[in-house]
């Protein structure tokens, strides 16, 4: 039910698909967690890696506007040239993904689809491979399959497959949350599974985890992004209520967190009570401070 | 020191809170003496029904085979409904509901609780949860035991977890009020002059009781309707299945019902810290330290819930942490104890019958206390977990101690609640024959579980008959002697008033006033001037010759 830290990581169960599929039980030297249940080999090299892995939400994290990518055409241009004029999408992902990726950018086709916003008019899909060794080439291919799927002439400028070196990956990865190991043995990347919307000013403004992201929550999420807002506060709060459920694959409310929100304000409302009580107390009692200082019978 | 008292009959004695007898001015009463007496009747009707099961269920036990009940299911039923009334309607309520509501008013020098109405709407809200109690029991019971632990209440038992889950909820907000009233008079309603180490240890144990009761309890509330809320609309809440942490619900329950049976022993704290000084003829020993080992009960009593879960899959190094807290909370009890005893060194002792409990209270919780330890160490309590060793250590904790105490307490104040006194001959003999009975029954079963018998079962292995045979005799002794008080005690409301203000010479102010007291407690306004147990005799004549100084 309960997960240690108050960060949302997001689809670690996809990531467990993922795993399972590309990587090898090769890292199973992992410090496991405390209270990990007793774990097989594959199991303990999941933790081990999982434990890195995660997506966490930086509502109102800039993005680094001056790291250059390479757009599918060869042209390397810096990040702000998508950025500036409308909300952008963005796809952390890397073409040679076997699985996932490309469950991300079909789940973000499909609630694209049915929007009456349109791509290249009222936001921007930016996807970026995290793979230094991905080509131009390799992004114009995934952009032509997505393109047709999209099914929208006209919206080709509004998809952006990029590569990039490594540390203009790393930058954008920072500044969204989007942390991820490479598995040495297969070359392959493990990481979560997510869209996030951002502003046309580059902050992240919205994140949508797993690989079913809600159409009526994307456009409202656009809507949100192109008036500059970042998320809403009361959303952050309340995501605070809920956690990961790895056993049903859903968010659900995190029982545990609130029983301790309102056991803590239970003893505190109570400790405050107290606290005026013998306060008044003391008060009252220095008009009276020669009956005070007497000392109890025993 | 009652000299007033007695002067003040002369001019009229005013009607005291008993004169009123019609029905309506007791069910509307909020007259906290009359709450008390309310909640006196009830404590004891659900004492009584809780001891005819656990008598049912040791005549069951008397042979290895089972015999007495149809089937190993009515059997869980009946220990269940022993332990569920036994500790929600019976110890938790005693002393607090009856003792303390009763007495703290008066001990303080109040009128009244600070909410008098809610000291009433406490008791009703008590009575519906022990009403719906005893429907269950009426309508077949529940299974769970009185821990309710899940998966088995929230999926697969077919009993009235449900209805005994709001019961509990229910009786529970009772125990909220009764803490929140006790914790806002002692706060407020204090005699000018009777500030915090001139209170009688009786308000201090009830003080830190209610401390209890008013932040544990509501765990025990969101436990229950969390278990409603899984069996109802299937919330993966505790169900694996669904999502769920069974062992969520432990944590829940036993963070509650540690402090639960300090809720139930501060009070017997509360009532021995009373008789021992005024049976020893000597001040308390170590006031200060008995007044901090309660709020220390009380704050440690929070920390060791997860004793109870050592072989529950909870981590080793909680356990580690847990048994430690769990030894540490031993001392501020030895401190009591200890101090006890001090007082007693050197008194010039009397044993009437509420120091005779009072005694056999020290002996008897000092055994469970000890073995208290004994489960709180790692590696023994994997041995005997879930053993006849664990129900005889928390039974001499909640009977040997709590029911002790009260008893104690009932036969100390009785001549000041009703203003009868008892036949001494009998109450000594009450007294001893709870002793022995007790001891009886439940030594045996620290043996028993030592041997390996578990608890729960309604058969055993034919090696253990013997031990078994001498339990349930014990039993009947022990039912002898909780039969009795209530027949001479009962007989003694036939005479008329002969106690007196204070047939024990005891100090504290509620032995100023009449006997029973009248409806507002004292004619005129107090001043304390002195602290409480002036034994020493030329101490007492000067100090509480100028205890009533008319200020008004």
């Amino acid at each position: 039910m309960s997960r240690p830290s108050p960060r949302i990581r997001s689809a670690l169960a996809l990531a467990a698909a993922f795993l399972a599929l590309t990587t090898s039980p090769a890292s199973g030297d992992e410090p496991v967690p405390l209270g990990t249940p007793p774990a097989t080999v594959s199991d303990t090299s999941f933790n081990g890696t999982a434990s890195r892995v995660r997506f966490e939400q930086k509502l109102g994290s800039q993005a680094p506007l001056a790291a250059t990518f390479v757009d599918e055409q060869g042209s390397e241009n810096p990040l702000a040239a998508c950025f500036g004029r409308r909300p952008v999408v963005l796809a952390l992902v890397f073409h040679r993904c076997p699985l996932l990726c490309n469950q991300v950018l079909a789940g973000l086709t499909r609630s694209l689809k049915p929007l009456p916003l349109q791509a290249g008019v009222d936001f921007d899909v930016v996807a970026v491979s995290i793979d230094p060794e991905d080509t131009p080439d390799s992004a114009a291919k995934k952009k032509a399959g997505y393109l047709e799927r999209y099914d929208r002439p006209g919206s080709e400028a509004g998809w952006k497959f990029l590569t990039g070196k490594k540390e203009a990956i790393d930058a954008l990865c920072e500044s969204v949350g989007f942390q991820y190991v490479q598995n040495p043995a297969t070359k392959q990347y493990a990481h979560a599974a997510g869209i996030v919307v951002l502003t046309p000013g580059g902050q992240a403004a919205q994140y949508f985890f797993g690989i079913d992201y809600p159409p009526k929550e994307v456009d409202a999420a656009i809507r949100r992004a192109a008036e500059g807002r970042t998320g809403s506060k009361i959303a952050a709060m309340l995501l605070l209520c809920y956690d990961y459920d790895s056993a049903t694959g859903q968010y659900t409310l995190s029982i545990v967190r609130l029983l301790r929100v309102f056991g803590t304000l239970t003893a505190l409302s109570l400790g405050l009570y107290l606290f005026l009580m013998f306060r008044r107390e003391h008060r009252g009692r220095v008009g009276d401070a020669a009956a005070a200082a007497d000392a109890p019978g025993a | 020191m009652s000299a007033s008292a007695h002067a003040r009959r002369d001019d009229g004695r005013p009607a005291d809170y008993l004169s009123d007898t019609s029905v309506a001015s007791w069910l509307l009463t909020t007259d906290h003496k009359r709450v008390g007496i309310l909640y006196m009747l009830s404590v004891t009707l659900f004492f009584f029904v809780g001891g005819v099961i656990a008598g049912l269920m040791r005549l069951e036990l008397m042979t290895p085979r089972g015999d007495v009940m149809s089937t190993p299911d009515a059997y869980n039923r009946m220990f269940t409904m022993h332990g569920v009334i036994m500790i929600f309607f019976f110890l938790v309520p005693a002393i607090p509901g009856v003792l303390g509501n009763f007495l703290l008013p008066l001990m303080i020098g109040a009128r009244d609780l600070a909410f008098p109405k809610i000291n009433l709407l406490s008791w009703y809200v008590y009575m519906i949860g022990g009403v719906m109690g005893v429907w269950i029991l009426v309508y077949g019971g529940v299974d769970t035991g009185w821990t309710f632990y899940t998966p088995f209440s929230t999926m697969y038992s077919n009993t009235y977890v449900v209805t005994a889950a709001v019961a509990v909820f229910i009786t529970g907000f009772s125990s909220i009020l009764t803490g929140l009233n006790f914790i806002v008079t002692v706060h407020t309603m204090r005699a000018p002059g009777m500030t915090w180490f001139r209170l009688p240890l009786f308000v201090w144990s009830h003080y830190a009781t209610a401390l209890i009761m008013v932040l544990g309890t509501p765990v025990l509330a969101i436990s229950v309707v969390l278990i409603g809320l899984e069996r109802l609309f299937q919330f993966g809440i505790f169900d694996p299945k669904l999502g769920g942490d069974p062992i969520l619900f432990q944590h829940l329950f036993w963070f509650y019902s540690h402090p639960a049976v300090y809720i139930m022993v501060l009070p017997g704290f509360a009532v021995i810290s009373e008789i021992i000084p005024c049976f020893s003829r000597r001040p308390i020993f170590g006031y200060r330290f008995i007044a901090f080992a309660s709020v220390a009960i009380a704050i440690f009593g929070f920390l060791v819930w997860g004793h109870h879960m050592f072989v529950s899959g909870q981590s080793m190094y909680a356990g580690a942490v847990f048994s430690i807290l769990s030894f540490l909370v031993a001392i501020p009890s030895a401190i009591k104890v200890f101090n006890w005893t001090a007082t007693l060194y050197k008194g010039s002792l009397r044993f009437d019958t509420p120091m005779l409990y009072a005694m056999g209270f020290m002996g008897l919780f000092t055994i469970g206390g000890l073995t208290g330890l004994m489960l709180a160490s790692l590696a023994i309590d994997v041995h005997v977990h879930d053993t006849y060793f664990v129900v005889a250590h928390f039974h001499y904790i909640m009977v040997g101690g709590t029911t002790m105490a009260y008893l104690g307490g009932v036969h100390f104040w009785w001549p000041k609640i009703t203003g009868r006194t008892y036949s001494e001959l009998w109450g000594k003999l009450s007294a001893l024959l709870v002793f022995v009975g007790f001891n009886l029954t439940f030594f045996p079963q620290f043996l028993l579980g030592y041997l390996g018998m578990p608890r729960r079962y309604f058969e055993y292995r034919p090696e253990f008959q013997v031990l078994n045979v001498m339990s349930t005799a014990g039993a009947s002794i022990l039912a002898v002697g909780f039969v009795l008080p209530l027949f001479y005690l009962l007989l003694s409301l036939r005479k008329a008033p002969d106690a007196g203000p204070n047939p024990w010479g005891a100090t504290g102010l509620e032995w100023q006033v009449e006997s029973p007291p009248t409806t507002h407690n004292f004619h005129e306004p107090v001043l304390v001037t002195c602290g409480p147990y002036m034994y020493s005799p030329e101490e007492a004549e000067r100090e509480y010759a100028s205890q009533h100084v008319h200020t008004a």
